[in-house]
């Protein structure tokens, strides 16, 4: 390959050759299958470096929520706390003693309460590049725990942008903690009837506030209502179980 | 692709593009620990099974936000997948003889072993790019980097003090010579021939 040659591909990956050039480019492409492999080698490499660093801030905050989120899961699994949301598989694996013991122990004489299951970690809800003013007040306070506060940014949020199924889903859980059952059930099930990535973890936060509220029956009926193709199906199976 | 119909689970990886924290959770939570078996069964700890998920997540991440990324089967085979073929990638680094792997594979289907294979060799190639990237000249990464992060080529030019004609041409030279260190690696005609 000539220098020239790169020229060539520079310029016809930016649309620059005229009419011309450019069939004799495409011409060269048809006919030298070496000039071709070596052209489809420099477009994805220039696909390569513009994702590369383009993109590279967006990526880098999803690496972080990913290791955040990662090392949060995992000083769970490390503790010799009971770890919440025990998923069976585990359990059929000779693990450590003090998990299996811990776990029935704790499983076999207390009642289930919200409190062991409304840990959700911090909340990201910040969109590529456009980060407003009440969105990032909303996700600090919800991640500090202040649930009224939050609401209040969140409501803001929904004033400008009603179908945010996002916040819809905060606000939805915000509510729940500051004990505003009727809204808070309003909003997660107009989720749940939806078809947003929410769906179902709606439905199971509606089933939380039911248990939160002491109704234990409406808990389960409403956690019956999961399908078995949903995330949080299985999760759902295991408070059944308790909760009957 | 075949006509096959996209599968529900295509929301975890909507879900994992727009950093959402929830969906990234929920994979931690309901896939982490067959992982963590898997590789704590093949020689592993919890501490390796963690950074296998999280470097697991990044490619996917990366593949669908450059290439886009189709779910035609569950997330949960898809994901398995390619955790084990990662760890088996890191046993084999460490060249521990007698390398075992239980071949116990879930939900097994057409469709996870194409989108599995997508994904593998995807990964290989961003790897293989990266690493000749960086045995570029000094010259020619900064100036790449320059490029593909400012739109403009004139700013880019101004920036490095140099015309905008040598700028370009400069531009075209170095992404030839990394299409040259990367054809003529020993990676890059196994992936081209698997």
């Amino acid at each position: 390959m000539e220098p020239q040659d790169y020229t060539l591909f520079e310029d016809y990956l930016a649309n620059e050759l005229d009419a011309e050039v450019k069939a004799e480019f495409e011409n060269r492409l048809a006919e030298d299958s070496d000039f071709k492999t070596e052209f489809e080698t420099y477009k994805e490499l220039s696909e390569h470096l513009q994702h590369e660093f383009s993109n590279a801030e967006a990526r880098a905050e999803v690496t972080s929520t990913i290791e955040k989120l990662g090392d949060d899961y995992f000083a769970e699994t490390n503790s010799d706390k009971t770890s919440k949301g025990f998923n069976r598989s585990y359990l059929a694996i000779a693990a450590s003693i003090v998990i299996i013991i811990g776990f029935f122990g704790y499983n076999w004489f207390s009642v289930p309460t919200y409190s062991d299951y409304n840990n959700y970690g911090d909340i990201n809800l910040t969109v590529r590049g456009t980060q407003t003013e009440a969105l990032k007040n909303a996700e600090t306070a919800f991640n500090e725990g202040d649930y009224a506060e939050a609401n209040v940014y969140f409501n803001k949020i929904l004033k400008a942008n009603p179908d945010n199924v996002d916040v819809q889903f905060y606000k939805g859980i915000a509510l729940i903690e500051t004990e505003k059952y009727g809204e808070a059930d309003r909003i997660l099930s107009a989720l749940a009837n939806g078809n947003s990535v929410y769906k179902y973890e709606a439905t199971w936060y509606r089933a939380l506030s039911q248990l939160k509220q002491k109704d234990t029956d409406g808990a389960i009926a409403i956690l019956e209502t999961i399908p078995q193709e949903a995330d949080v199906y299985e999760k759902a199976q295991q408070l059944l179980k308790k909760l009957q | 692709m075949s006509g096959k119909k996209i599968h529900s689970d295509q929301r975890i990886i909507e879900g994992l593009v727009k950093n959402n924290a929830f969906v990234i959770k929920s994979i931690y939570d309901d896939h982490a620990p067959k992982v963590i078996n898997y590789i704590k069964q093949n020689s592993g700890d919890v501490m390796r099974a963690k950074d296998v998920i999280q470097d697991v997540l990044i490619t996917i991440y990366n593949q669908a936000t450059q290439k886009g990324l189709q779910l035609t089967c569950p997330f949960d085979a898809y994901f398995f997948l390619l955790c084990k073929r990662k760890w088996f990638n890191e046993l084999k680094k460490k060249s521990l003889s007698e390398v075992t792997i239980n071949e116990e594979i879930v939900s097994k289907g057409e469709s996870a072993e194409h989108e599995f294979m997508e994904t593998s060799v995807f990964d290989d190639k961003q790897k293989l790019f990266q690493d000749k990237f960086k045995e570029l000249g000094k010259a020619c990464q900064e100036l790449l980097k320059h490029c593909f992060t400012d739109t403009n080529m004139q700013s880019v030019a101004d920036k490095l003090d140099v015309s905008y004609a040598y700028a370009r041409k400069k531009k075209s030279l170095c992404i030839g010579q990394l299409t040259k260190l990367v054809r003529s690696s020993a990676a890059y005609n196994q992936i081209m021939t698997t």
